[in-house]
């Protein structure tokens, strides 16, 4: 009973620091709980989506003639398949709206069964779906970011004989093995008279060498099969080669992976981050408690002197901090549902599938009681203090010099004289601030790696370290039979500037060993970009493989390996290893000698790195000069025009994920250690203005005061970043296949967030130092 | 004729208790005078220290007004009341008040930094003297826990000195120190006065009051008596002592 007395006196008087506790930790329960529970619905979601929509186990285009009678029994007759859906479609050449243009090629259709029509809220389906009419145009989920567009925008397909046809976007709906925003080519619905009319005109002798009609297969996997989704289609294929025959192909394992990776990615990176808080917590509470007993160190004598036992004391900490938890973990998990539902919508758009509506109770719980361990432990550790109390010592006044226990001689200064006071305050009392300092430097340190990941994608030298050309200049044939000699186009681009590198480039899919791959082809293999060991596939029967397909095979250096295409297949040896975040790391690459051998090399574009980016412009000009509409060029400014917007986007998000919740924690942190500071502070605040300081003098000293912890803490915070941020993103991109990442610090990545850690300590401390104003020099009367 | 350097008019102190209002001070009118060593005395709740910390402008009276050069400090905003503090007024407090994490030498600078008519070379050299006019130049560099209350408080008369204010405030400065040091900082605080500085102390002990050249007597927030003596020397002081005594008896002290 006398402990709840206390407990609610406690809590009344110290509100600031039990708000402060609750709200740090509701923010993390709230993190946590709702991504937990994201994660799991969009997976869940995915596989929903997959056993409703028909998409089998793997999908498969098949260039019409290529799909012989002697195939199609081949692979229905196969033990590992329980059946084969048939589809026909066509390939076009992008879509897109005068916003945006995608020119990836989708494959066109008519609306097939499974698939299911979001209604207008994107919050559910349809019950029925209506049939197309002429002119109107279903889209995966997908594509509504990709190309921003919403129901009844106008669309532009680019068809292959180089005309438009224009749609009207009736809605969006859920095709779960390539409807999602990071997958390249994708089905889309169109009516039957539509279908038939495109059809027909594509029917004509400029189109007869290419690959225009399509068989869409949805292989199902045998009910009794056990294989994973990937196994099955590589059996299949080393069975068959229907996957070898395919323009291209994908099984549910690779749609579920590459549609999930992008949030995933995020979640990891949030996940992180809310541990890092999780620490944060740990720290404030620590330093809540040794200033508390500093500041209650005669209150807590008495009370020993009237009964209390220690275990009462410690047990009364105890309760008054885990109460404030429970209720922040109450409040979290309340609030972990709208949010979790509002990143789940937001990750729909990224998947391009329906999540599921549960809740994660009990990982949630288990972190929960992980939370609420490490804390008791702590605060058992921290008010072991108590035990030093003695009720005498502390009754007359008699204890240690607690507040200034160490000090530097930095000297005062009259020229800088609340700056120097405010940095005595701090080496007068190291210890109080440590803790402060500590969480200064882990929030300084998410920032930054967080604005040195957004930077990545500005840094030429980190894309190519990720096996990314950041060519300057492309150009290409804008006609397929157009005829020109590079070795002019070289010239012209030489009398403007020096050519740093010239490569053609292409990609395909080829197998290897049997799994289907993204594979890329360099005219001149040496510029292979991302090579981390070995060397380029310099000769023609030599490739390089990344690090996740040598696991995924296991296969390394030094191995041979048959590598398919259609109906021809070679022999190859891997050269090296490489990086590249293409098809999320499941990529090969090799030179055009070695291509040759699985297939007909045509170059139809060619890049240029050039030593003058500035002259691309001139360059662009000289060769539309000379070449009118039969050569095209691009030039490239920045991540847009690698086709990396999406990621700039979510990285973006990120980043104002990271900044807020850094900037709301600085908020808290501040204004509760500002509280005790002033406390313990509230006598010498009278003396200074005895001395004749304003309130407004003394506030900027606690705002010099928390500019100071946050100046230190970021430069702690950049230590750490130097340390661990390559590491700790080189796990996380590990899932895209990229393990190697190299972080680019310039002032502006490290300024930026210090400069936001800096600031918003300061302003924050001079809000919570408004209490000044109440303290009175008068106060120092004794009467 | 001496010159008036702070007089209060209609001076009133009330607080808020049990719904009402307690009278501190009561219209008090009072003329404090250039070079004179001023002692307020009176039982323990008459208002000494209430009267010392109005007239200083540490405190907002309730009524009244307290003119300084000319102005009204009761009326002044608290960067001017801040201005004044460093500036023309000083302060001594019974218990010290010395931040406790400057040296001595940094306490006594640090309302001198304040100063802006000085520069920090001057002021670090007035400290210096100052530490050595009141003994403490050999602990200058010590916390302010690590030497004796005496010392901390010949600090602190350094401190409030630093500036050359115009008045020195005194609250009860020996009311913490043993006898030793109470003599001590009551020498200096006397030759501070015999060097031209005007001081207006509050106390309850016989012995501080013989320093003074005036002192007055306050009973339930009223002036009730005011005693005009010479200045004081130490061979006089046993006389000193029958002559103030007699009066505070007057005074039914």
């Amino acid at each position: 009973m006398e402990i709840l007395t206390l407990l609610k006196a406690n809590i009344k008087r110290k509100k600031g620091a039990f708000v402060g506790i609750l709200l740090l930790t509701a923010i993390i329960v709230a993190m946590m709980s709702s991504i937990f529970s994201v994660r799991e619905n969009y997976e869940a979601g995915m596989h929903r989506a997959f056993s409703e929509s028909g998409s089998g186990d793997i999908v498969a285009y098949i260039k019409q003639e290529r799909l012989t009678e002697e195939v199609r029994t081949m692979v229905e007759s196969n033990a590992l398949v329980e059946s084969v859906d048939y589809y026909e479609a066509f390939l076009t050449q992008g879509i897109g709206t005068e916003k945006r243009f995608d020119s990836e090629g989708h494959f066109v259709m008519e609306m097939r069964e499974g698939i299911r029509l979001f209604n207008e809220d994107l919050n559910g389906f349809v019950s029925e779906i209506p049939p197309l009419q002429a002119g109107e145009i279903y889209l995966p989920l997908g594509l509504r970011s990709k190309i921003d567009c919403e129901v009844g925008d106008e669309v532009s397909m680019a068809l292959l004989t180089g005309e438009y046809a224009e749609f009207t976007v009736k809605g969006f709906v859920q095709e779960p093995s390539q409807g999602s925003l990071t997958i390249g080519y994708k089905q889309i619905f169109i009516s039957h008279e539509d279908y038939v009319r495109i059809w027909e005109s594509h029917h004509i002798p400029e189109l007869e060498e290419l690959t225009v009609f399509i068989n869409v297969l949805l292989i199902h996997q045998a009910k009794d099969s056990a294989l994973s989704a990937a196994k099955f289609q590589r059996q299949l294929n080393l069975e068959t080669r229907i996957i070898d025959l395919s323009t291209g192909s994908l099984n549910k394992d690779q749609s579920i992976r590459y549609s999930t990776l992008m949030p995933d990615i995020v979640i990891d990176i949030v996940q992180a981050f809310s541990l890092l808080l999780f620490v944060v917590i740990l720290i404030v509470i620590s330093h809540s408690i040794g200033t508390e007993i500093e500041i209650d160190y005669v209150t807590l004598g008495i009370l020993k002197a009237q009964g209390f036992t220690e275990r009462k004391l410690r047990t009364l900490f105890s309760l008054q901090y885990l109460l404030a938890q429970i209720i922040g973990i109450l409040l979290g998990g309340l609030a972990a549902i709208p949010i979790g539902k509002k990143i789940g919508d937001g990750c729909m758009m990224i998947t391009g599938v329906l999540p599921e509506n549960g809740l994660s109770i009990g990982k949630a719980l288990l972190f929960i009681i992980g939370i609420l361990l490490v804390s008791i432990v702590l605060i058992f550790i921290k008010t072991g203090r108590v035990v030093q109390i003695s009720p005498v010592r502390a009754i007359s006044g008699g204890k240690e010099e607690i507040f200034f226990d160490s000090r530097l001689n930095l000297p005062i200064q009259k020229k800088l004289l609340s700056a120097s006071l405010s940095l005595r305050q701090i080496t007068s009392a190291a210890k109080s601030y440590w803790g402060t300092v500590c969480i200064a430097a882990i929030l300084a340190f998410s920032m930054i790696t967080v604005t040195l990941t957004g930077n990545l994608l500005s840094s030429h030298n980190a894309l190519r370290t990720m096996g990314i050309v950041v060519p300057d200049i492309e150009v290409y044939y804008t006609e397929r039979d157009s005829v020109v000699s590079w070795e002019k186009i070289d010239e012209i681009v030489e009398s403007y500037s020096k050519i740093e590198e010239k490569n053609f480039r292409g990609s395909s899919y080829a197998s290897v060993n049997g799994e289907n791959l993204y594979l890329q082809v360099f005219a001149y293999p040496e510029y292979i970009p991302g090579i981390l060991k070995g060397r380029a596939p310099l000769y023609d029967n030599e490739i390089v493989i990344t690090e996740m397909v040598a696991d995924m095979l296991e296969i390394g250096m030094g191995d041979e390996v048959t590598v398919a295409k259609g109906d021809r297949e070679a022999r190859y040896i891997i050269s090296g290893i490489f990086q590249s975040a293409n098809d999320s790391g499941t990529t090969f690459a090799m030179g055009a000698g070695g291509a040759e051998k699985i297939a007909d090399v045509t170059w139809y574009s060619r890049y240029y790195v050039l030593a003058d980016a500035e002259a691309a412009d001139a360059i662009a000009e000289e060769i539309t000069k000379q070449y009118g509409d039969g050569l095209g060029v691009h030039i490239y400014k920045d991540a847009d025009d690698m086709g990396m917007e999406e990621f700039e986007e979510v990285l973006f998000l990120l980043k104002t994920v990271i900044y807020s919740f850094s900037v709301l924690f600085a908020f808290v942190v501040v204004a509760m250690v500002c509280n005790k500071a002033f406390i313990r502070e509230r006598r010498d605040i009278g003396i200074y203005k005895a001395m004749g300081f304003t309130a407004k003098k003394l506030r900027m000293g606690f705002a010099l005061r928390f500019l100071w912890i946050g100046l230190l803490g970021s430069v702690l915070g950049a230590f750490l970043s130097i340390l661990l941020s390559q590491r700790l993103l080189g796990i996380i991109l590990r899932l895209i296949g990229l393990s190697k990442i190299i972080l680019e610090y310039t002032w502006g990545s490290v300024a930026m967030p210090a400069g936001a850690i800096c600031l918003s300590f300061a302003l924050f401390a001079y809000l919570a130092s408004h209490k000044i104003k109440q303290v009175a020099a008068s106060e120092l009367i004794l009467e | 004729m001496k010159n008036t350097i702070l007089s209060a008019k209609g001076l009133c102190k009330s607080f808020a208790h049990n719904g009402g209002q307690l009278h501190i001070l009561s219209h008090i009118d009072l003329e404090l005078y250039e070079d004179d060593f001023t002692v307020i005395m009176g039982a323990s709740g008459s208002g000494k220290s209430t009267l010392l910390y109005a007239l200083s402008g540490m405190d907002r009276a309730t009524a009244g007004q307290v003119i300084y050069d000319g102005r009204d400090i009761v009326a002044m905003k608290e960067k001017e009341l801040a201005e004044l503090r460093h500036t023309e007024f000083g302060f001594i407090f019974q218990q010290m008040h010395l931040v406790s994490n400057l040296t001595l030498f940094e306490n006594i600078v640090v309302p001198g930094y304040l100063n802006k008519r000085k520069t920090a070379a001057e002021v670090k050299s007035r400290a210096g003297e100052l530490m050595e006019q009141m003994g403490i130049s050999k602990v200058k560099t010590h916390l302010p826990s690590q030497v004796s209350g005496g010392e901390q408080q010949r600090c602190a008369i350094a401190r409030a000195v630093i500036n050359t204010p115009a008045l020195l405030f005194a609250d009860e400065p020996t009311g913490a120190l043993n006898r030793k040091n109470t003599t001590e900082v009551l020498n200096l605080l006397t030759e501070l006065n015999q060097a031209g500085q005007s001081i207006l102390m509050v106390t309850h002990d016989t012995r501080a009051a013989l320093r003074a050249t005036r002192i007055l007597y306050l009973e339930d927030g009223k002036i009730m008596g005011n005693l005009a003596l010479p200045p004081y020397r130490a061979e006089e002081e046993k006389s000193r002592e029958t002559q103030v005594n007699a009066w505070l008896s007057s005074m039914e002290w």
